[in-house]
Formats: structure tokens, sequence, C-alpha cells
């Protein structure tokens, strides 16, 4: 059975959006969220986390989201949890190759905060579906 | 004796006696022959200078007569040859002597005749020569401008001709190079080599001429893209007998493209970023997370948000006309029920129809057809369609959607009665940001790419588009797709 998602981990460069992602998901979705502003941040303190639901910025400079990932799964702590990408970087090419490299799901910018909650709710519910 | 007889007087009378007669005849000889030879003497005289006289006589007439030859005759002909040389070495205007009423005369005054013809032949040689040299020259500047060039192929000897201009494409100098079709395939990028002989191949056996864009790669490794035409001629037999092209150098163009597209791209995802937070940020605000809004501020907050709205479908637009402009529209192609997805439409579009106060109506059923089609770019033309059809329609009216099977192909028709397109508008409405009225591009919410778009993604998925429309009265826009073979009639 799929575990109820409570702690999510949001990795973002843009302080506005993560703002807005943080407040979206603990005021709409009852998450608790703690959020990074770069890849280096994630790979130190996230195997110290307990979160169930990693999110996911690609377009960060230095280490990108593609990089970051490369390293949360080489990370014992880090490497089954679930990575929703959430891009502008949308071609259906780059959604597939996100896809392969073993993400959860992805989530197109711009989003409406709204709508957020209820795509999350469906990629880990997606993942945990196929992977149970 | 005898001595006396000799010396005496006897001898000397009687020898005067005899002597006499002898001295006599002897004088009288003298005389004659002294007569004979001065009368002799005369007539040779005479003879002579008869002799003379006709010697003199014909001296004259000889001189008269070469006179005459070298006048009328001799010159005249040294005058025809350095005429003819003249005429030999290209003086096409000389003219020789006519003089006199002779032979010789008719011969210059014919000669003159055919060197006025010859005359005017080469002055329209030398003019046709000339539009000729004109003709060429502005052909070459044609080229040199459009950096087309134009080839032939002889296909009985295998002989190529290319103009300069192709050279000039190729990078190649003239004189050390023979132009042949495997030269010629030498020329071009590896990866296109195949591509390209396969094109003209095909071309060759089907009849039909062709059209291909392809790289050359130049020896210093730059890469050129060029744009081919070619046509094949055949003889009567259908053997090809020769094939004519064009070649023309696009590299600029491709440049240009690609870097309109890089530009549309990085400025749709930088723009994302920003209108990310400005959503986010209004979605917020409306969700009520910051509390409750004041009745003007939630008014602003909406409009704001209808705005954003806009911004984020204008971009996606703009994105899907790039990806579709350079080919790159990628599409999943399976068989689909066309009336399931008909049915999301409008359940999808009746929020948006609500606000017009429209109603949308499916009109009947044809749940067996299947297309081969990618689901989500019907939807997004469907999507496009009702949302049109709903806009533009007066409250209260009804868009109607019907399917229809016509032989091997399915259509959906949806209508409604709005103002429609008038006459003057009716070629440009599947034109990039084409709005009948510029007012109602902002009163509507459109972005002016849909039906451009649209039509694109018609097209590439095998189908076409149409529409009828009478102004207030209705409108109907047709959509055809061929049934799919492989699930065709199963339930």
């Amino acid at each position: 059975m799929t575990q109820k998602l409570q702690r999510i981990l949001y990795i973002e460069d843009d302080p506005d959006i993560r703002e807005i992602v943080r407040v979206a998901l603990e005021a709409l979705g009852g998450y608790s969220v703690t959020t990074f502003d770069s890849g280096y941040e994630a790979i130190k303190y996230a195997p110290q986390s307990d979160a169930q639901l990693i999110l996911l910025d690609v377009m960060m400079p230095g280490m990108d989201g593609v990089m970051t990932l490369s390293h949360l799964r080489k990370i014992p702590q880090t490497s089954d949890i679930p990575v929703i990408f959430i891009t502008a970087k949308v071609h259906p090419d780059e959604i597939s190759h996100y896809l392969n490299l073993g993400a959860a799901g992805v989530i197109a910018k711009p989003f409406d905060p709204m709508e957020l909650v209820f795509m999350v709710e469906k990629n880990w519910t997606q993942y945990y579906g196929q992977t149970s | 004796m005898a001595k006396a007889l000799l010396f005496g007087e006897a001898y000397a009378d009687e020898k005067a006696r005899i002597m006499q007669p002898l001295e006599e005849f002897k004088a009288l000889l003298n005389e004659r022959t002294q007569a004979e030879l001065t009368a002799t003497q005369h007539q040779l005289k005479q003879q002579i200078l008869a002799a003379i006289a006709i010697l003199m006589f014909l001296m004259v007439g000889m001189i008269a007569i070469t006179f005459y030859i070298r006048r009328n005759i001799l010159r005249p002909l040294d005058n025809l040859t350095l005429q003819t040389e003249a005429i030999r070495h290209g003086e096409y205007s000389t003219r020789c002597w006519t003089e006199g009423s002779n032979e010789v005369a008719t011969l210059g005054e014919n000669f003159n005749r055919m060197a006025i013809a010859i005359e005017q032949a080469i002055n329209r040689f030398r003019q046709t020569e000339n539009l000729l040299q004109h003709s060429e020259s502005r052909l070459k500047e044609a080229q040199r401008l459009t950096q087309i060039g134009n080839w032939e192929l002889n296909l009985a000897s295998g002989v190529l001709y290319w103009s300069d201009e192709i050279f000039n494409i190729f990078e190649i100098d003239q004189s050390n190079f023979s132009a042949s079709y495997e030269s010629f395939l030498s020329l071009i990028h590896p990866d296109d080599r195949h591509k390209v002989d396969q094109a003209y191949k095909y071309s060759l056996e089907s009849k039909v001429p062709f059209e291909i864009s392809h790289r050359l790669f130049m020896p210093d490794g730059r890469i050129k893209w060029v744009n081919e035409r070619c046509k094949t001629f055949y003889d009567e037999q259908g053997n090809p007998l020769r094939s004519v092209g064009t070649i023309q150098d696009i590299s600029e163009r491709i440049r240009v493209d690609r870097m309109k597209r890089e530009f549309i791209a990085t400025v749709s995802h930088e723009l994302r970023t920003p209108l990310t937070a400005i959503r986010g940020a209004l979605g917020l605000l409306k969700s009520g997370v910051t509390g409750e809004l004041p009745v003007k501020a939630k008014q602003f907050v909406d409009m704001a948000s209808q705005s954003c709205e806009r911004l984020i479908h204008l971009i996606n637009d703009l994105l899907d006309i790039g990806k579709i402009e350079a080919g790159k529209m990628q599409l999943k192609i399976k068989p689909l029920s066309l009336q399931l997805l008909i049915e999301e439409a409008i359940k999808e579009n009746q929020v948006l129809a609500d606000q017009f106060k429209v109603r949308l109506k499916l009109m009947n059923e044809l749940p067996g057809i299947m297309i081969d089609a990618d689901g989500n770019r019907i939807m997004q033309i469907l999507n496009n369609l009702l949302s049109n059809a709903a806009k533009f329609s007066k409250p209260d009216q009804e868009v109607q959607i019907g399917l229809q099977q016509i032989d091997t192909d399915v259509c959906v028709w949806v209508s409604n009665k709005g103002p429609g397109i008038s006459e003057e508008f009716k070629g440009e409405v599947f034109e990039k940001f084409f709005q009948s009225d510029s007012s109602d591009s902002r009163q509507q919410g459109g972005t002016g790419l849909g039906l451009a778009i649209t039509k694109e993604l018609v097209e590439l998925m095998g189908g076409t588009i149409t529409f009828e429309s009478q102004p207030n009265v209705l409108t109907t826009f047709f959509i055809k797709f061929p049934i799919s073979a492989a699930a065709n009639n199963k339930p």
C-alpha cells in the first residue's frame, strides 16, 4: 500500500519560485517542505533529512538537476527516494531523457500552484503503483 | 723571138684591140651591177622601214594591250585579291573596284554584293552574339546574386555541365576539375551522400522531379547547406536522356533560421521562470492561503491571472511554431478513438464555454472509428477549434460538433453561429498572427497562432482542414483524417 506523503525536499535556485512552491505545498497540501538553493547543498544535507520525495529543478548554475540526481542516487540514504523534476525544459526528448534517468515524474513550469499538489500526489501514487 | 713577140708593139696593139670590148663589157657590167645594187639597196631599205613600222605598230599595240590588261584585269584582280585578304582578316566593310564593264568588273560587283551580304550577316551575328553575351552575363549575375547554379547531365555520354555559380558554391577551380556525377557525390557531406544519391535514382525511376536540402563538406571542414531541384527528360520510349537541375546555397538562410529558433526557444524558456513565479504568486493569492482578498483586489488578481495565462499560451504556441518550422515536432502516433477524444475535449472546453454562456453539443456518434494520430496533438487541435467556436459565439448560442465517415476518411466538423470570416479574410485564416479584427485578440484571449498551428498539426498527421463561413449565420471548420488501416472497424 502506498504510504502517505508527508515530507518533501525541494531544490530550486530561484528564491521566488522556491518560496511559492514551499507555501503551496505546505498550505494547500499540508506537507512539510525543506528547501535548498543548490545541488551542492542538497547532496550535503539530504542524507540527514527524512524526506520521502525530492522535487528538483533542472536548470541550476554549477550543478544542474541531472547531475544532482546522479549524485543523490550514489548516496545510500537518498538512493531510493523518488525524484520529480520541476522544469521549463519540457521538450518531449527532454522528458523522456529525465524519465530514463530514473525520475518519478516531470512537472512543467509554469504550473498552477492549485494543481501542483494534485500533480505531486499523482506522480507519487503512480510511482509507488509501478514499483510495488 | 718569143720575147720580141711578147714585148712588141703588135702585141700591145693586138692586146688593146682584144681587151677593149672586154673593158667595155666590164664597164657595162660594173655599171649594171651598180644600178641593180642601188635598186636592191633601195628596196631593202624600204622593206626594213616597213618592218620597223610594223614592229613599232606591234609594240604600240602590245603596250596598249598590256596597259589595257593591267588597268582592266590585273589591277582589279590584284585589288580583288587584296580585298579577299582583307575579308579573310575580318574587314567586312571593304569594297573592291568595279570600273569598266568587263567580266572582271562584274566579278568585282558580285564580290562587293557578297561582301555586303557577309557584312550584314556578320553584323546580325554580332548583334545576336552581343544579345547572347548580355543575356548570359545577366544570367550569371542573377545566379551570383541568388546563389543558384544550374547543371545538366547527359545520361548517354555521362558529360556533366556546371554553371560558374556551381563552381563558386562548391569552391572549386574550374580549370583543373572535370565535373561528373561521381565527383559531385564526393563533395556532399558523407552523412547526406547516400540520401542524395537515392533521391536522384528514385526520381530517375519514378520520373518525378525532386527537391532536397543537404550539406556539403568543404575541404577546410566547413559545412554548407544547399537546396537541389532536379528534373529528368525522357525519350518516347521512356528512356532517360538528360537531367537538369539547380543548386542553391542556403547556408545563410539555415543559419538565420537556426538563430531564430534558438532565440525563440531561449526566450521562451527564460520567460517561463518569471512566469512560474507570477502564476504561482497569483495562484496562491487566489487560493486564499494569504487570507480572504477584498472584492476589488480579487478582480485585479483575476485580471493579472488571465493575462498571465495568455502569455503562457503565447509562449507555448511560439515554441510549437518553432518546432513545426524546424521539422522537430515529434508525434507519438497510435490508433485512437476519435469520438473519445472529442468527448474529452468537449468536457474540458465546456468550462471555458460556460464563461461565454455557450453550450458545446455533440450531434452524433461514430464510436468505432479509429485514426492513427498523436492523442495530445489531436486534443490541441480540438481545444483550438472548440475554444475558438465558443469564444466567437453569442451568449445562449450552441457550438455543434459532429463526426462523419466519408469513404476511407473521417471528418470532424465544428460549427458556430458567430460573426464568422468575411470574404476578404478567407485566404488568411491559417496565416500566423491572423485575426480578422485586431481588437478581437484582446477581447477573446487569442494569440493569433492557434489556427496556423492547428493546420500544421492536422497536416503533420496526414489530415486536411477546411472551413465554410457565412458571416453571422454559420461558420464550420472541417478536419479530415484517414481512418486507421490497422484498427479499422474494430468495435
